[in-house]
Parts: C-alpha cells; sequence; structure tokens
C-alpha cells in the first residue's frame, strides 16, 4: 500500500499542529490559534488551522506541501535530516512521535519495514543552532549519544530539536533562567527523558553542579553582556577536556555601539583567553540580525591539534 | 611721667571691691618671684619632659615615647634619672582635689597666677611657665588647649553639639551659656582675627560644657572621651588614663572658677570678659607660634592615623579617625574622568583574524546567492527594527520556503596552527 497522502490519510505528509498548549510565551503572538474551535476539533488538522494562518491554503491544508511525496535525507551532521519535497526542510527525528512542541509541523515518513518515522520541522527563524546548521557551519558536535549542556533554554525549542538529535542515549542540561519560560521547559522535558531542565542562574554553576555531570558540549545562547564569562564559568564546571561549545553572539546585547564584527571578534579573542580554541564562526544572517555562531574546541590536546 | 604710675594706682582703687580673683589677676603678685626662677624653671621643665618621657616608657607607648623625645630633643639615658612620677602626682592632685574646699582655693591662686603671667610675659615663656608652676595634669590641659587650637574649626561644630546635649541638664548653665556666647559675640568684634575668634569660642564652650558636667557630676566620662578625641586629634602622646586624669584635673581647676563665679554673681560678666580677654591676647600672641607647630601636628594626626592599631584600647579616639578618614576619601573620589561613553568593546584596539570577518552580512558568506537564507535575506535585508521583527514573525509560522539545502561548509574557519 502506498503511504497515505492528502487530507484523508492520517500520518502522511506535513501535519498541522497537532495539540495545543505549549506555545511560546504562553499565549503570547500565537494566542489566537488556540481558540475552542479548534479544541472542539480534538486538535486535528483541518480547517481550524485556517484562521489562525490568515489564509494558508483554502481548505485546511497547511503547510509547504501537504499531500506531495517527502523524502527525508540525513544532513551532514548526525541526528539532522532533510526533508526533501518540493522545497526542503530541515528535521529531526521525533523522540515522542505523535507529539509536537512548539505547534511545529511534523512529517512522518514510511520506512521500508511499513514502520513510520516521525519528524519535526526545524526553523531556523526560531533557533539560533538550526540557523548556524543551515548558514553551514562546519560541526556543531552535537550528534547522537553526546551529553550536551545548554545554557539560555527558554522554552525548549530549540531544546527539543537538540533532545531530537542526541536520542535516547545522550542528555540534555537545559538551564534557563526565567521561570515563565522555564515552566515551558519543564513541561517539555516531562515528555523527553533525556532532557533535564534546570531552572537556575547560568552565571552559578555551583548551584546546579550536582544535577550536571561532564558535559561533551556546551551550547550558550544566554544574550548576555558577560557571556564569555557565563560559557567560561560552567566549561570550567562542566565540560570535558576536549569538548565543543557552541556560542550565539548577539553583538547587540554586549555592546550596540560598535559594529557587530567588532563585538564578535572581541568575544573570540575573550574566547580565546579563557582556554577555548574557536575553530570557526559563521553568520545567522538573515536568521537573525547581527548574530554570529562561534564554535570550537575546550582545552584541546595538543596531540589532536597537530593531527588536525 | 610720674601721672602713669599714679594713673595706675587710681585704677588699681577704683576696683577696691573687685573680686579676689581679678585682684589675683593683677601683675603685682609674683612678679618678683617669677624673674628669680627663669633659670631654675628650665630645669624644671627639662625635668619635667623627663618625667613625661618616664611616665610614656612606664605606660608601653614606644612611639609617642619616640616622637616625644625626638621632638623635646632629651636624651634617653636621662630619663630614667629623673625622679617624677606623674602618675602619682596626678594621683595625689586628685586626692587634694577631693579633700576640701581650702585646698582649692589653693590652687585657685596658683591658677590665677599662671593667667596674671600670661598676661605679662613673653609668649614662648609664658607656656613654659605655666606648665611649671601648676601641677603637672593642669600643664597638660593647658597644653591640650593649646595645641588644640589649630583644629578649632573643625572641633567647632561637634563641642556645639556636645555642649548644647550636655548643657540641656542644668538650665542655669544654660543661661549660663548664652551669656558668655554673647559676650563672646562682643569679645569677636573686639578680637582681630577669625583665628583668635575661634579659638575664643572653642575655650568658652569648653568652660562652659565643663561647668555643666561638674554640676551635674556624673558625666565627666563623656567629657574626658571628649576631650580625648581632641586630644588624639591633636596630639599624639594620646593616652586614655592620662588624658581621664587630665580632665579630672581640669575639671577641677574649673570648680575653682565657678566658685569664684558662685562668689561674685553680680561681677560675673566682668570676670568672664576679663578671663576671656587675656585668653584671646595670648591666643593672639602665640598665633605666630602655632601657625608654625601646625606642620608638625598635621604630621602628627597623621601618625596617629597610621597608629590607630597601636592604640587599640579608646574607641572613641578610633571612629574620629575613621570619620576624619572617610572625610579624605570623599573628598580624593571627587574628581571624575572626562566624558567618554561607556563602550565594552573598545573597537581601535580590534584587529580581525580574518578579512571575511570584518563583514557579518549575508551576501558575504560563501555560497549565499543560491543558500537556503537567499529569499529570506531578500525581505529581511530591506527593513530594520521594529519591520524586521514583522518580518521575522511572519517567517517563524512556517510557512517560508528557502529552496534547496546544501551540505557545504559555509562558515569563516579560524587558522588554529596560527594562535599557537
Amino acid at each position: 500500500m502506498a503511504p497515505p497522502r492528502g487530507r484523508g490519510g492520517s500520518s502522511g505528509g506535513f501535519r498541522g499542529r497537532g495539540d495545543r498548549g505549549r506555545g511560546r510565551g504562553g499565549g503570547g503572538g500565537r494566542g489566537g490559534d488556540r481558540g475552542t474551535p479548534f479544541k472542539a476539533r480534538g486538535g486535528g488538522r483541518g480547517g481550524a488551522r485556517g484562521g489562525g494562518r490568515g489564509g494558508g491554503r483554502g481548505g485546511g491544508r497547511g503547510g509547504m506541501k501537504g499531500g506531495s511525496k517527502v523524502l527525508v535525507e540525513p544532513h551532514r551532521h548526525d541526528g539532522i535530516f532533510i526533508a526533501k519535497g518540493k522545497e526542503d526542510a530541515l528535521v529531526t527525528r521525533n523522540l515522542v512521535p505523535g507529539e509536537a512542541v512548539y505547534n511545529e509541523k511534523r512529517v512522518s515518513v514510511q520506512n521500508e519495514d511499513s514502520t513510520k518515522t516521525e519528524y519535526r520541522i526545524w526553523n531556523p527563524f526560531r533557533s539560533k543552532l538550526a540557523a548556524a546548521v543551515l548558514g553551514g557551519v562546519d560541526n556543531i558536535w552535537i550528534k547522537p549519544g553526546a551529553k550536551v549542556l545548554y545554557l539560555g533554554a527558554a522554552s525548549g525549542t530549540t531544546v527539543s530539536h537538540v533532545s531530537d538529535i542526541v536520542g535516547p542515549t545522550g542528555v540534555v542540561y537545559a538551564v534557563e533562567f526565567s521561570h515563565r519560560s522555564g515552566r515551558d521547559l519543564v513541561n517539555m522535558a516531562k515528555k523527553r527523558t533525556n532532557v533535564i531542565p534546570i531552572i537556575e542562574d547560568a552565571r552559578h554553576p555551583a548551584k546546579y553542579r550536582m544535577l550536571v555531570g561532564m558535559v561533551d558540549v556546551i551550547f550558550s545562547d544566554v544574550a548576555q553582556p558577560d557571556q564569555a564569562r557565563i560559557l567560561g564559568l560552567n566549561a570550567s564546571y562542566f565540560l570535558k577536556a576536549g569538548g565543543h561549545f557552541v556560542i550565539s553572539i548577539k553583538a547587540n546585547c554586549i555592546d550596540s555601539t560598535v559594529p557587530a564584527e567588532a563585538v564578535f571578534q572581541s568575544e573570540v579573542n575573550k574566547l580565546k583567553a579563557d582556554q577555548f580554541k574557536p575553530f570557526e564562526q559563521v553568520t545567522l544572517e538573515p536568521f537573525e540580525r547581527d548574530h554570529a555562531c562561534v564554535v570550537g574546541g575546550y582545552r584541546m590536546p595538543k596531540k589532536k591539534k597537530d593531527a588536525e | 611721667m610720674p601721672a602713669n604710675p599714679s594713673g595706675i594706682k587710681g585704677i588699681s582703687t577704683l576696683f577696691s571691691f573687685t573680686p579676689r580673683q581679678v585682684l589675683l589677676n593683677t601683675p603685682t603678685m609674683k612678679h618678683g618671684a617669677d624673674n628669680g626662677t627663669i633659670i631654675s624653671e628650665q630645669k624644671v621643665k627639662f625635668l619635667l619632659h623627663q618625667s613625661i618621657a618616664l611616665y610614656l616608657e612606664h605606660s608601653g607607648f614606644s612611639k609617642t615615647l619616640k616622637k616625644f623625645i625626638s621632638e623635646a630633643k632629651i636624651e634617653k639615658d636621662n630619663t630614667e634619672g629623673s625622679s617624677v612620677d606623674l602618675e602619682e602626682m596626678c594621683r595625689k592632685f586628685l586626692e587634694t582635689c577631693n579633700d576640701a574646699k581650702s585646698t582649692i582655693n589653693g590652687q585657685k591662686e596658683q591658677v590665677a597666677g599662671v593667667h596674671s603671667k600670661n598676661e605679662e610675659e613673653k609668649p614662648k615663656e609664658k607656656k613654659k611657665k605655666k606648665s611649671k608652676l601648676v601641677s603637672e595634669a593642669a600643664d597638660n590641659m593647658e597644653d591640650n588647649q593649646l595645641e588644640s587650637l589649630p583644629m578649632v574649626p573643625e572641633n567647632k561644630v561637634k563641642d556645639d553639639l556636645s555642649t548644647d546635649a550636655k548643657v540641656e541638664n542644668g538650665a542655669e548653665t544654660e543661661k549660663q551659656s548664652k551669656r558668655k556666647t554673647k559676650k563672646k559675640g562682643k569679645s569677636n568684634i573686639e578680637g582681630d582675627s577669625v583665628d583668635q575668634i575661634t579659638v575664643v569660642e572653642n575655650n568658652v564652650k569648653d568652660e562652659l560644657s565643663i561647668d555643666a558636667k561638674v554640676e551635674n557630676g556624673a558625666e565627666t566620662e563623656k567629657r574626658s572621651k571628649h576631650k580625648m578625641k581632641k586630644k588624639d586629634k591633636s596630639k599624639s602622646e594620646g593616652d586614655a588614663k592620662e588624658q581621664i586624669e587630665d580632665t579630672d584635673a581640669i575639671v577641677s581647676e574649673k570648680e575653682n572658677f565657678e566658685a569664684s563665679n558662685e562668689e561674685a554673681t553680680p561681677e560675673a560678666k566682668k570676670d568672664s570678659k576679663k578671663r576671656k580677654r587675656p585668653i584671646s591676647k595670648e591666643n593672639g600672641e602665640q598665633d605666630t607660634e602655632i601657625k608654625a607647630d601646625e606642620e608638625t601636628k598635621r604630621r602628627k594626626i597623621e601618625n596617629l592615623n597610621g597608629e590607630t592599631d597601636v592604640h587599640p584600647g579608646n574607641g572613641a579616639a578610633k571612629s574620629s579617625v575613621q570619620s576624619s578618614q572617610k572625610k579624605k576619601h570623599k573628598e580624593s573620589v571627587e574628581p571624575k574622568p572626562a566624558n567618554t561613553p561607556f563602550q565594552r568593546v573598545q573597537v581601535d584596539k580590534i584587529d580581525f583574524v580574518d578579512e571575511r570577518l570584518q563583514d557579518n552580512s549575508y551576501w558575504a558568506k560563501d555560497g549565499a546567492e543560491s543558500g537556503y537564507g537567499a529569499k529570506a535575506q531578500e525581505i529581511l535585508g530591506q527593513v530594520r527594527g521594529r519591520d524586521f521583527r514583522h518580518e521575522k514573525t511572519k517567517k517563524k509560522r512556517g510557512t517560508y520556503r528557502g529552496g534547496f539545502i546544501d551540505l557545504q561548509s559555509h562558515s569563516v574557519k579560524f587558522n588554529v596552527s596560527d594562535e599557537e
């Protein structure tokens, strides 16, 4: 039997936002989508979506190419895939099939052995890590089985994708200071067993040192003036020697009076002074403004460096 | 002219009913004796210094002793030879003070003698003779007063406060103080320089507060603390015991003064005036000397600030020192740097590792033309600020189609080997 498609099918193509709930910011911005008619429908796909979208494609078929055949290919980075249809989209394999985290679209494909795999679309405008991947970063070091310390987890949109990437054998320690967005983070972590939410200030890693083991990668998206220091502090506690870091730098958070490029360079210099070894830098344009992503290693052993 | 001596005589006859103190103040009494003892007085003074040094040594004020020896120019060997024990003297003096009023009266005569001398003799000798004739403690007190003169402007406010607070206890004293302040105003007009005025004020207030104390009888300790503060500021020889004894002595002296006041209440005004005037005169004469000493005193104060650890005994002194230090800090903080905008990143200090890092825009990135973000850049590159957010929010909805996703690496690599 061919994979079902079109609006009649239950598993083919991209799904609309299946379940309500965990929108970012708890009712800001997209609150209109959660009206009662939507709920009355039982959260399925269909016409209810149209209102929220302001148009879409008529009768309720949303998404990029609902109904067209979707082919999923692995990305250069482990755990990341590209859904290839009429248009490409970055996706991760859903760790919890059937559930969306932030009302993102999902696509499920049928494997050869007639099992279905569900993928979630990873929007680069919502996630800086996705933006970095699409920007062409060489290596994000976050791969299946990796232990990741995620600073600045917010509501957990990107964390959910990282959780997808590292899979059931990996762990994501998600640190977020804000209780409001931390609530969404905790709700997300309830469904995803490899996510450990930590509602603490990333400036004080000693407060959560009992929760976090040694990690392979630290992803930092704290957008604070002293983010290099915060990263260094956490790395000194939790990052293994030879581990890696991925930091997203928002220039305006550090100094809005100077060109963004100068800010990035000064941050890179700060990292260098803190036992980090930046490998590469990539702009997050056009997905973010005046952002850059820097990837590098921490306390890299000499031999390995020579080998490289 | 023969008229002049007769005139003086006439004046003295005019004051036939003047109180005894005024009479005692007249220069006739111990004049001859003073002249005769000038040489011996130097000896006495030398002896006094030695005894002071001895006392300091016994009490363990090593630094003060050092300073004192260096300033007084006495040899250390001599200190042991002197036999006068200050402590004992003070004790005896106090005992005699407490004994009876008869002894007080006797002392009063002595004090009066001092004043008479002050009026007569040269400024330098005045100080010395005072210290010689009056008992040891009294001498210290006088020194205190004199030495604290340069500090008067600073102390003034404190003095005012303390005196006010203390005066409240006795209504009578308050009245007296008011009267005296009025007179003080008069004397101010009469006074030549501002320095003198402040000095006079200070002295008067000291007297007042002490008077109040004598009447109240209980707060002598507080007063002594107050004194101590002053002394610590002015004198590095500060020692709690000595000072307390000093104040006791002062109190007793003032008691004498009180007693005389009570004796001649109608002429109290005159009396106080006369008393003040000699002091102001004396100050005027000594002004030059004081100014010369000011520098050394300042140095002493600074030393004292440094030596607070050495004298942990008196908390009052410490606090005063701290407050003075605070003041200094405030003054030092004042100067501000020039108006430069705050910048976390100094642009001119940054040199780029790679020239590609100098442009963070999308089109500068390689593979931009066919990249996934090209379409977004076409829209988002046009807008800034709020419009950018608006456009980006539209893209967040998931309707964005960027085309083909390539698997190339487009990042700017840092040359790792270069950095080593």
